[in-house]
């Protein structure tokens, strides 16, 4: 009995003793990677310490970003972003239908602080610039070491090359906020607080007020100048920023600060070694190709990242997936018939949108299921295509071309030397040169898109500009800035009767509506209590102020 | 073999006393062994006391050997070779006293009925107690209680049993039927309120379906700290004791229960219009009304209407299914349908006429169940052995859950001092489940959420132009999926088409097991170990159907396996003995080394072109290398604790119990891993004074109290939830530029730590008249304080949507409930017993984080502020529709405006004096005033704190009848005084072009109108702007009622089957979760606690599995 005792209280102490593990040994494996494994890794593979700087640009389209684990149909960066500032301006839209995740867009119900879509477009370029702020406090502890040129020179040149990108990132990032948030200086509103900057010096973010405009566009004009001081044309792809991209960014802010000579200066320097594309070259669906010739800056998609996705560029402003909201459903992005009415049959931009025939030369190099040229836009595949409809936009092709995606992996343009070119017209324009500006703009137009292109006597020169960039840039995210930067009035329709807007989308609003601007999202209003929020105005109804005009679509 | 009729299945066991019966058994052994020379037979007869009639099926025993025999139809007993030496006769039945009377011939033996809750013992935390010994707050359920509700899972017979415990059920999917369990109300804000299950002894972290009820001998819910503070890690949200049946008798007893039955849905559909044509008339006039009230001419809102009302690009509904004369609308300018228009309508090349969704998908469908048990026990050897099959379909296709179940327990008593257990439960479940998830709420692929939702205008099937169902060359049924020439304006492909064609397997194997070895080395003091194991393999197959939804990618097929294995050991060492005469004082210690280790692996693989159309695996997809899609991860999990308790009872008078827990978690960073649990409670039983000895009514009174703390370390919202103190990453790779990118996933908090829960309880226990009242009385404060809590971080800093975890604030639930047992007739052909209960509980938020202290945090549908509940809704309040009576205070009436929705605005003026300029206070400043006004502008609305929504109070009541061999029984719950957000009824009340196609509700045709001025709902009008917030005229009263069980069965008489060797027959037919009664037809009070919003809490009712009603008749057969 004795033996029998000790054995069986030894045999409990040894199975004892033998399941104390070390509770200290528990560690993620695969599913996420901890800080420490970070350390380790990087520790193992130094070339790992770069992931944190690719990743600061590979969030700007990365499908879900905002929310993860929601994988909502909206959600994807920057490139949400443009589509969902066009959508609030005069130009693009999509039908009114259960199936269109950008109807708070159209309707302008996005002033709703507790709505996802404001939210995420408040959310993304802040989470960028948390990122830019992180790698440049792997060089500086302090703003002020920027001016420190003992300091810098003494860094080498990976980690000032770093810097001066991050920089350019952080002046983007506020680009992006800045002219939805408050009036532009041509509505005199640079005194008028804006958003909240948040920098190195940044003391407390839950209590961080509104900067005003101007504030805002300095800082980003002195990160944007140390960035082209430090950078130059070199970069590993162009999903990054070289001194080009930060050039045109800078130009960017000048246009909105109404510095024009700067901004033609700065806007013909970033077009140093790209060419605007072709008539041959845009005369099919395109605009999907980050090494395009024309392409400053752009996001370099991959298959892997948007593989099927629905939150991407094709599936909602495509019109090629086979995996998209789009052409799975008829919620087709497409141009509002009066810009559309405004551009010459000439011009091969007119092609971009299929007619109200549904006709447009693109097509012709599109090869659907062996379906091609018009056909395409009438096709109907079952849960996959609908067909087109009037105005519908064929502007964005695939990488697969002929044939269509769905993989939705298209290439998306920051910045395209088209732009730098009606910056720079612009910028003369504005600053007294206007036969110059007048002869670059015919020298671009009739070269690249329209050959018997003539400045239209219509229209003031200012609006033609205006009027090529709306037509130009559609869908890339400039509606509503330029809308505000030129403080014009939101003009969608004339009359009911004759515009192709969906009625519940089609008002007009006048400059300066206190509803043109958007609401600090209730997420940050109740974790940084120095926002005071915009107010005024009111959710516009269907078919109000049908009399304004914005002097392009008269 | 031959079957000895034996006494019914006893459902208590008593382990106390075993300990007792295995000394005296070794005494007896060698006493036995060495004088088993002299023999005799041994007869006689047992009677009930209360009714003078003869017992039948007790079981007589000779103490100290392994003879016995059950008592006849008469009552009568015969117990051959019964040595000589033998001095004792033992008599055991349920429902009766046990009764020990010298051998003798001709023995007459009285029986008497159990006084309830006299020394019943009653399951604790790892062990057992007497019920009037324990000083914490339990409720217990028994087999009988449990095996009565059908049911898959066996904490479906908590729902309203048990004061204090609340139980809602959010889901009836027959493959996932689980209920959220609270116990004492809402402690936490993001960390899991789930209680923690404890199998046989062991922590228990696999399904609760996995269990089959039937094998279940008691489930205990311990409530406050006394109970449940040694649980310590985990215990905070109150522990549900589960343990499995044991033999009791000796001679084998064989179960064996059939049971046939119907599932059906249960909450029927809301009163929604389904009436085609009163649809179109609906939508046209909503149309008509956003012109016609914005500045366009009668004529013109015509028009417009006319236009739009059947362009699914514009607004419009898509569809025409009456066919007209040419040139003429559907709709008049009398809003009613054409008078010429005829139902059904043909374009030529198909035909297009409504379907009932509804009644095309939901059906009623089969339920079946069998179970089969063996048990038996003998001074060595105890065993119930089990297998078990259910069948269980759901309410649409393509849902159904398939269990079997196979359990051994047994235990062995190898030498005096050394036992050995083991319990093995083996589960393998197949099932399918239709696609739905709350969170795919109002996704057309949603089969729930759009059978609930769609327009009583739409076809679910396409149509040859001769009006037969189309089929495809395969003879599939071709399901319409906006393939024909008409459109609808928001639905992707057709969920009720994927739910034939897509196929979703589930295969699931799960193996529990639980070994222990107790040990009583020396007197009095017992050691236990114990290993228990939880395997848990699950494997599904998903087929996305090449003709449905994936038609795009030809088919496409994923697999996912997880992989879930923990192992818990468990040390104990338990002293407890007596001193003093008598047992004066009387003291029990434990202490004990508990580890819990859990791992969860995921794989899951997907392709696309699937080769064989019908083949949902991975090597039948044969798609690009850019369609594959791979992941695998595994992650870990552990928390070890060393504990003790002591007790001590002077008398069985006094009682006084204390307990303290240490428990380290892997949940928290090193620094922060260990925190220390206690718990104090005592207890008087004041029957037992003498003082009391005069009220012999009194059975048993018992006031109790405790105090107590546990913790939480789950943080069961994270996206992350194993290791929420590290900053976690998602890395990605680009192939194309050779590079790794990082991006931020989880804000970590090294200094995270346990939330903990600290408990008062005091209370009263009675018994009362012999048991023919009992009950109990409590008081509890539940405070949870460095409450596990996500911080949103303002967006500008960058963090997007994570959230840190950090520890902060507290939350208080104060609380009373009250249980009644009770037998108002007890006659030996007609017992009635009653059961109520009843609890109250106020929820209250103590602090905060210093950063929301002040203002609270506001959601789009709650705010969480110091003083409020975690349940407190924030709404903007209706102010009534626009009559000349009612309109915004200062402005000029317009009819234009009549009908239309106005809402309360707070808005700051300045103090005017009686000549009207501003009033200046002491330093010159403007004096200002708040005021409430009307808006028609949604957007100047105010969002105000409308209160907490919870119940004041909840409980239940049931009756059970014994007359003659009749059985009957039910059981009801019910909850009064909260209010629940009914977003169903508000989707189906839409103003919104973006519901267009959805269904409306009838009261939408009660709108405000001009020949309808009376109405308090708005004019049908567009209204973006409102359609998603939350307004207070869309809570409703969360009042039920609800029948969750009821039985009705029938006991062979035992002097009947007997005769055929049956101990018991009984046959019944019982309803599970029978109705509802609540504010409105369709809406269930019971899937969440009511708070919620459009899109979000309550918001999700409509996408989800509808509960399921069951009934059953069944056949239950005791050998």
């Amino acid at each position: 009995m004795k033996t029998y005792f000790k054995i069986a209280i030894l045999s409990l102490f040894a199975i004892g003793f033998t399941q104390c593990d070390d509770i200290d040994d528990i560690q993620p494996e695969g599913d996420g990677i901890s800080a420490a494994q970070v350390t380790e890794a990087v520790s193992l593979v130094p070339s790992r310490a770069k992931a944190d700087f690719v990743g600061m640009f590979t969030m700007m389209g990365q499908p879900y970003f905002y929310a993860p684990s929601s994988t909502r149909a909206d959600d994807f960066g920057f490139i949400m972003m443009a589509i969902s500032q066009d959508a609030e301006g005069p130009d693009l839209q999509f039908p009114n239908s259960g199936y269109n995740w950008f109807s708070v867009c159209g309707e302008l119900t996005s002033r709703t602080p507790t709505y996802a879509n404001p939210l995420i477009r408040y959310s993304t370029p802040y989470s960028q610039l948390k990122m830019a702020n992180d790698m440049l406090r792997n060089y500086i502890s302090d703003e002020a070491q920027l001016d420190d040129a003992e300091f810098i020179g003494s860094l080498d040149s990976v980690a000032v090359n770093t810097i001066a990108q991050s920089l350019a990132i952080r002046a983007f990032d506020y680009l992006s906020l800045a002219p939805y948030f408050q009036f532009s200086y041509a509505a005199g509103a640079k005194d008028e607080p804006c958003v909240p900057l948040v920098t190195l010096s940044t003391a407390d973010a839950a209590n961080n007020p509104r900067a005003t405009v101007e504030t805002v566009y300095n800082q980003i004009i002195k990160d944007l100048t140390w960035a082209i001081d430090h950078l130059d044309a070199k970069r590993e792809t162009k999903a990054y920023v070289n001194k080009n991209v930060a050039l045109g960014l800078r130009a960017r802010a000048y246009l909105a600060t109404e510095k024009w000579a700067e901004a033609a200066a700065d806007a013909e320097a970033a077009q140093e070694g790209y060419t605007p594309a072709s008539i041959a070259d845009v005369s099919t669906p395109s605009f999907y190709d980050i090494s395009d010739k024309n392409w400053i800056w752009g996001y370099d998609m991959t298959t892997s990242m948007a593989g099927g996705k629905y939150g991407t560029s094709p599936s909602w402003i495509g019109s090629f997936s086979k995996e998209a909201y789009a052409c799975g459903v008829g919620v087709y992005a497409f141009i509002n018939k009066m810009l559309y009415d405004k551009i010459p049959a000439t011009d091969v931009r007119k092609g971009w949108w299929v007619d109200e025939n549904l006709h447009s030369p693109l097509l012709e190099t599109v090869d659907w299921d062996g379906v091609t040229g018009d056909d395409v836009a009438k096709l109907q595949v079952a849960d996959v295509k609908e067909p087109y409809f009037a105005y519908t936009n064929v502007k964005f092709g695939v990488p697969s071309m002929p044939k269509p995606t769905d993989q939705n992996d298209s290439d998306w343009p920051f910045m395209r030397v088209e732009e730098m070119i009606l910056i720079q017209v612009e910028g003369l324009a504005k600053s007294g040169q206007e036969a110059k500006a007048r002869q670059i703009l015919t020298d671009f137009v009739t070269t690249y898109r329209d050959p018997s292109y003539k400045i239209s006597a219509a229209r003031s020169f200012a609006d033609e500009i205006w009027f090529q960039r709306r037509v130009e840039l559609w869908g890339e995210g400039f509606a509503w800035s330029d809308m505000q930067r030129l403080n014009k009035p939101l003009v969608r329709f004339h009359s009911l009767d004759e515009t192709n807007y969906p009625d519940a989308f089609a008002f007009n609003l006048p400059a300066k509506d206190p509803w043109m601007l958007m609401r600090f999202p209730q997420r940050e209003t109740n974790t940084n209590f120095g926002i005071v929020n915009n107010t005024g105005g009111v959710a516009p109804k269907i078919g109000i102020n049908p009399e304004l005009r914005d002097g392009v679509t008269d | 073999m031959k079957f000895l009729i034996n006494r019914k299945l006893v459902l208590t066991q008593n382990k106390k006393r075993m300990s007792k019966r295995l000394w005296i058994f070794l005494t007896c052994l060698f006493v036995s062994a060495s004088m088993a020379f002299a023999q005799k037979t041994v007869t006689g007869v047992v009677i009930d006391k209360s009714t003078g009639e003869p017992v039948i099926g007790a079981t007589v025993r000779v103490d100290g050997t392994s003879l016995g025999a059950p008592t006849d139809v008469n009552g009568r007993f015969t117990i051959a070779n019964v040595p000589e030496t033998a001095k004792m006769l033992k008599v055991t039945y349920v429902g009766m006293n046990d009764v020990e009377v010298a051998v003798k011939q001709n023995v007459r033996i009285v029986m008497e009925p159990t006084t309830q809750n006299i020394d019943e013992i009653m399951v604790v935390a790892y062990g057992t107690q007497k019920k009037s010994s324990f000083t914490g707050s339990a409720a217990e359920l028994k087999a009988e209680d449990i095996e009565r509700h059908i049911s898959t899972s066996v904490t479906g017979s908590l729902t309203a049993t048990t004061a204090g415990v609340q139980t809602t059920s959010s889901n009836g999917d027959p493959a996932s039927e689980s209920h959220a369990i609270l116990v004492r109300g809402i402690g936490s804000m993001y960390a899991s309120n789930t209680p923690l299950i404890v199998l046989d002894g062991m922590p228990y972290d696999g399904s609760i379906s996995s269990i089959n009820p039937q094998d279940v001998e008691t489930m205990t819910v311990l409530k406050d700290a006394a109970a449940s503070a040694i649980y310590g890690a985990r215990g905070a949200n109150g522990v549900i004791l589960i343990n499995t049946k044991r033999g009791r008798m000796q001679d084998a007893e064989i179960k064996f229960d059939a049971r046939w039955g119907s599932n059906s849905r249960a909450v029927p559909q809301y009163d929604v219009i389904d009436d085609p044509a009163q649809y179109y008339e609906t939508a046209y006039k909503q149309l008509f009304n956003d012109y016609a009230y914005n500045g366009y001419t009668t004529a013109e809102a015509y028009a417009r209407a006319n236009a739009r009302l059947l362009d699914q690009n514009n607004g419009g509904l898509g569809y025409l299914v009456y066919t007209l004369p040419e040139g003429e609308n559907l709709i008049g300018t009398n809003f009613k349908l054409n008078p010429n228009a005829t139902l059904g309508y043909s374009d030529g090349e198909y035909y297009y006429t409504p379907d009932d969704w509804y009644k095309e998908t939901i059906h009623n469908s089969f339920r079946q169940e069998y179970n089969l048990s063996i048990s038996s026990a003998n001074d060595r050897l105890n065993y119930y052995a089990s297998v078990g099959y259910l069948d269980h379909n759901g309410i649409v296709d393509q849902s159904a859950y398939k269990r079997y179940t196979g359990r051994a327990n047994v235990d062995y008593q190898v030498e005096p001092w050394i036992k050995f257990g083991v319990q093995l439960n083996y589960t393998h479940a197949d099932f399918e489940q239709p696609d739905y998830t709350t969170s795919s709420w109002a996704s057309s692929g949603n089969l729930f959420y759009h059978v609930n939702n769609v327009a009583p205008i739409y076809p679910l099937y396409v149509r040859n132009a001769d009006g037969s169902i189309a089929h495809d060359s395969n003879g599939l049924v071709k399901y319409d999926s906006n393939q024909t020439n008409q459109k609808r304006p928001n639905t992707v492909g057709n969920p009720v088409r994927d739910n034939q064609y897509d196929r979703s397997q589930n295969y699931r194997d799960m193996i529990t097991g639980n070994w222990s070895l107790i040990l009583t080395p020396i007197k009095d003091l017992t050691l236990t170990a114990r290993i228990g194991i939880n395997s848990d393999n699950r494997r599904r197959n998903q087929l996305y159907s090449t003709f449905g939804n994936a038609s795009s990618v030809d088919g496409a097929a994923d697999a996912t396996n997880v992989r879930q294995f923990s192992v818990n050991n468990q040390y104990l060492a338990n002293y407890a003995s007596d001193f003093g005469t008598d047992g004066t004082h009387n003291f029990d210690f434990l202490l004990g080394y508990e580890q819990y280790k859990y791992k969860y692996q995921y794989t899951y693989a997907y392709n696309t072109h699937l080769y064989d159309p019908y083949i949902g695996e991975v090597d039948n997809a044969h798609g690009p290398g850019d369609d594959k899609s791979v992941s695998s991860y595994t992650n870990n999990y552990m928390i070890e604790g060393i504990f003790g308790r002591a007790q001590y009872d002077y008398k069985e008078k006094y009682f006084v119990s204390g307990s303290i827990r240490s428990d380290a978690s892997s949940h928290f960073h090193k620094d922060h891993r260990w925190g220390t649990f206690y718990s104090f409670g005592v207890a008087w039983n004041l029957a037992k004074e003498s003082f009391m000895e005069d009220y012999k009514w009194i059975d048993f009174l018992k006031l109790k109290a405790s105090y107590g703390e546990q913790g939480n370390d789950d943080l069961a919202s994270a996206d992350y939830p194993y290791f929420p103190y590290a900053f976690m990453y998602d890395i990605s790779y680009d192939a194309e530029n050779n590079a790794y990118s990082k991006t931020l996933a989880q804000i970590g908090n090294d200094e995270l730590t346990w939330e903990k829960n600290r408990n008062f309880n005091i209370g009263i226990d009675f018994g009362l008249w012999k048991g023919r009242l009992s009950g109990s009385l409590e008081f509890f404060t539940r405070s949870t304080s460095d409450m596990l809590y996500f911080l949103n971080q303002p967006v500008s800093s960058g963090f997007g949507s994570k959230q840190k975890p950090i520890n902060v604030g507290s939350v208080r639930n104060l609380g009373i409930e009250l249980q009644l047992n009770g037998t108002p007739i007890k006659k030996k052909d007609f017992i009635w017993d009653v059961n109520f209960n009843l609890t109250h509980y106020k929820n209250t938020i103590r602090s905060l984080h210093p950063s929301v202290a002040e203002n609270g945090i506001k959601g789009s549908y709650y705010i969480r502020r110091v003083g409020g509940s975690l349940y407190e809704a924030y709404v903007y309040k209706y102010a009534g529709v626009y009559t000349k009576d009612n309109y915004p205070e200062g402005s000029t009436y317009d009819p234009a405006n009549d009908g239309r929705a106005l809402y309360y605005t707070q808005v700051t003026e300045k103090v005017k004096d009686a000549e009207g300029n501003v009033v200046k206070d002491a330093e010159g400043n403007d004096v200002t005033k708040e005021v409430t006004k009307k808006t028609l502008n949604f957007s100047d609305a105010t969002q105000y704190d409308d209160g907490d929504i919870l119940p004041k109070l909840q409980g239940g009541i049931g009756m059970d009848f014994k007359v003659y061999d009749f059985d009957f029984s039910f059981q009801c719950g019910w909850q009064l005084g909260g209010r629940f957000y009914d977003a169903t009824y508000q989707s189906l009340m839409h103003t919104s072009d973006q519901s267009v196609g959805n269904a409306w509700h009838k009261d939408a045709l009660k709108a405000w109108s001009p020949e309808n001025t009376g109405s308090d709902i708005p004019r049908l009008e567009s209204d973006y702007s409102v359609s998603q917030g939350a307004v207070d005229r869309f809570y409703a009263s969360s009042d039920y009622f609800s029948l969750s069980n009821i039985t009705l069965g029938y006991t062979l008489p035992k002097a009947f089957s007997t005769r055929f060797g049956i101990s018991n027959l009984r046959v019944y037919v019982a309803g599970e979760n029978m109705f509802v009664l609540s504010a409105r037809k369709g809406l269930d009070p019971r899937f969440s606690f009511g708070l919620g919003g459009y899109t979000a809490g309550t918001g999700y009712a409509s996408g989800n599995y509808s509960a399921m009603r069951t009934v059953t008749a069944g056949i239950s057969i005791a050998f």
